[in-house]
């Protein structure tokens, strides 16, 4: 499988936008975690360091909302699996939601989309059914 | 036809940032696409990670070697490290069954699937990959 090869853009992939995660707990044991900006290879250990926290706060189920992330590679990834990992042995759950077209592909590719649950949006996360 | 820029860079995720932001600089300028500079921004982290973490061990005193020619046709990068190189073919699939649930292990399949050429040289210690525009 090869990656779209797509047409000129705005290059916002490469921009260097600062990785923020933040998160919010929500009704009924969930955590809402918003990623935003370049999650790049010097910040990828404390992602996957932070996912997991937040993982072990979710007492059900942990929503992670990429509308905003506009890059990420393997160790960032591998975060996300370790989010996955640490879930599943706690009988909770890692959804993720509403990833920009690059990313989803990124998903895809990898087939992290048999791991997880992506969903449209938050709310679609947030209605589904464990 | 161009010659290679190369720039040396200590064994340190933060300093490699230098050499990604010189390359992704004369992409944007050459006119490759956003989904080729994504690609190449990604295949290059994965490159530079694996310097540092596996064949530099993290090793401050090491430094990784980044050689690269951007052409209107294509970009071609090469990252070296000091460390003793390893066998590609040896390194699993991370999208067969049984794999796909760990944590690490993706880069170079990221590489392979996001750029047209991947090679490795040398004892295994280097990397030379190529991203054509089309």
């Amino acid at each position: 499988m090869k990656p779209n090869p797509g047409k000129p853009g705005t290059h916002a992939s490469i921009a260097q936008t600062p990785f923020l995660l933040e998160s919010r707990a929500s009704e009924n044991g969930v955590i809402i975690a918003r990623m935003s900006g370049s999650c790049t290879m010097e910040v990828a250990e404390s992602v996957c360091r932070q996912v997991l926290d937040l993982v072990s706060r979710a007492e059900r189920v942990l929503i992670v909302d990429m509308s905003n992330l506009d890059f990420i590679e393997s160790m960032g990834l591998g975060g996300l699996v370790a989010g996955y990992l640490r879930a599943r042995k706690q009988g909770r759950e890692v959804r993720l939601c509403a990833p920009q077209p690059a990313i989803r592909e990124l998903l895809e590719m990898t087939r992290l989309t048999l791991l997880f649950r992506v969903f449209d949006s938050v709310a679609e996360a947030q209605a589904s059914e464990q | 036809m161009r010659e290679f820029k190369e720039i040396t860079v200590e064994n340190d995720l933060a300093a490699a940032k230098k050499p990604e932001e010189l390359i992704l600089r004369e992409v944007v300028a050459n006119g490759y696409c956003e989904n080729a500079a994504f690609a190449i921004k990604l295949a290059l982290e994965e490159a530079i990670t694996n310097a540092f973490r596996h064949g530099n061990k993290c090793d401050p005193g090491k430094h990784i070697l980044v050689r690269y020619r951007v052409t209107h046709e294509a970009v071609e990068i090469e990252v070296s490290d000091e460390g003793e190189g390893f066998c590609p073919d040896e390194v699993p699939d991370p999208t067969q069954p049984g794999f796909i649930d760990r944590p690490h292990g993706r880069g170079i399949m990221l590489m392979r699937a996001y750029l047209d050429e991947v090679e490795f040289g040398g004892s295994g210690n280097c990397v030379r990959m190529v991203k054509f525009n089309r």
